[in-house]
């Protein structure tokens, strides 16, 4: 005979297993947690576009900015963050402001740029870009560039 | 039934007892590294909050004050080291659960989902309403009875391996469905490897130099693609026996390894073979043996 414990870790056994199983039969973009369809790596990717934030270290020379300043160690979560930042142009300046902030140097510029590879040639052939978009541009400087320029620093 | 189901269902209290130690061990460590970087997560604006798993079913809308992120951190690693031990289980298990899973949760609400922490979650979920704190633990030392006991020893455990078969065969099913059959042509993980590097480089990170150096050899990802795929979509067979599941353990162990070497991406839990210790007949092992033996309960030496 079955007992009530029994009966209850079957159902929250069968109740974790099928929400676990759930999302194999939604879109797959439709990710969640901690019940998630595991989308990473499987995507086509032809030219994909890259969302990135860069502070100018010295005239026309730019680089990226660290990780940490998004408030983490994760690369990744820094991209998440630059990649939903840049779905709009005011999201876009937000970030750029927020990132500023954190610049302790009273010139600093900061701008957030979207940048179209082909990954492939990217290591076969150099780091050239189809395409670069400034989206949002920011500076402590008296006369900060403005957005929308196509930008002259590295790609 | 087959033998590797047998194997599994028919497990003593033992086994479970050293899965939850193994389980909760990681846990523990895997706090502890995390813990600087997860509890600064607070840090992150407002604007970038956006909440799955447990804030989201509980309507958060903006990130804790720091010091409640912090304290909420504190008392889930408290509560994964009663855990570990199997401390007033019936109390610290699902606490523990709860906890892991608002810890983890909160940390994927900031625009990224962690993949690496889903299956620990659940696992850890599936074991605190168990009787995993039957043996090997303080409560078994001290005669203290998990409200569970009556569970077979082998339910949980079955439910940790459907779980983990489960977690690939999505991945797998995910491909499937996102790139085909193609992906086991193997330009969908080169391009892969590529985009993940490249935007490492972009964002001045750690990349993997032999992820890069691999793009130079198109014919390794055929292999590196149905490899993937067989691993992912073939934990069925680790039910059939416990060779099956050795065997399909060390693909899934390898296949991580090889992401972490092409695309420095660090998938701690499998890496570290926790999760697929509920395979197998821990007991067996000698170490585990007096492992066991040091927890049972002290019995009063026989009169002369």
């Amino acid at each position: 005979m079955i007992t009530r414990a029994q009966l209850l870790y079957a159902v929250i056994a069968t109740s974790v297993l099928t929400l676990s199983l759930l999302p194999a039969l939604g879109d797959v973009r439709d990710d969640g947690y901690p019940f998630s369809t595991y989308p990473m790596f499987g995507s086509r990717r032809k030219t994909p576009t890259f969302y990135k934030a860069e502070r100018q270290i010295a005239r026309g020379t730019w680089e990226p900015v660290a990780p940490q300043r998004f408030g983490t160690n994760e690369v990744m979560q820094a991209v998440m963050t630059v990649q939903r930042a840049a779905r709009t142009p005011r999201s876009a300046r937000n970030l750029c402001a927020d990132l500023l902030r954190a610049e302790h140097g009273s010139d600093a510029s900061i701008r957030i740029v979207s940048v179209t590879y082909d990954p492939i040639k990217y290591f076969a052939e150099g780091p050239k870009p189809h395409s670069q978009k400034i989206l949002a541009q920011c500076s402590n400087k008296a006369h900060p560039k403005q957005p929308g320029k196509k930008g002259r620093g590295r790609p | 039934m087959t033998p590797g189901v047998r194997a599994i269902v028919h497990a003593p209290p033992e086994r479970l007892g050293l899965f939850r130690w193994a389980v909760g061990t990681f846990l523990v460590l895997y706090l502890l590294a995390r813990a600087p970087l997860d509890v600064a997560t607070s840090a992150h604006p407002t604007a970038q909050f956006a909440p799955v798993g447990l804030p989201a079913w509980l309507g958060l809308e903006a990130p804790l004050p720091y010091a409640l992120t912090g304290l909420s951190y504190l008392l889930t690693l408290l509560a994964a080291l009663a855990f570990t031990v199997g401390v007033h289980f019936n109390i610290t298990g699902p606490l523990c659960a709860l906890g892991v899973l608002w810890v983890t949760s909160y940390k994927s609400s900031f625009g990224m989902v962690f993949h690496s922490e889903n299956l620990l979650t659940l696992q850890v979920l599936l074991l605190a309403c168990s009787p995993a704190a039957q043996a090997v633990s303080l409560d078994g030392r001290q005669g203290r009875r998990s409200w569970f006991r009556s569970v077979p020893s082998g339910w949980p455990l079955m439910a940790c391996c459907l779980l983990t078969i489960l977690a690939y065969l999505l991945a797998g099913i995910a491909k499937l469905k996102l790139s085909g059959v193609d992906f086991m042509t193997g330009e969908v993980l080169r391009v892969q490897i590529a985009y993940d590097n490249l935007r490492k480089i972009e964002f001045g990170s750690l990349y993997a130099p032999l992820g890069v150096w691999s793009l130079s050899v198109p014919a390794l990802f055929p292999v590196l693609g149905t490899l993937t795929l067989i691993a992912e979509l073939g934990g069925v067979c680790a039910l059939l026996h416990p060779r099956a599941a050795l065997a399909w353990a060390l693909l899934v162990v390898g296949f991580h390894v090889g992401v972490l070497a092409l695309m420095a991406i660090t998938f701690a839990y499998p890496l570290s073979t926790v999760p697929f210790l509920c395979f197998f007949a821990l007991e067996r092992f000698s170490l585990s043996q007096r492992w066991v033996q040091a927890w049972l309960p002290k019995r009063a030496p026989a009169p002369p």
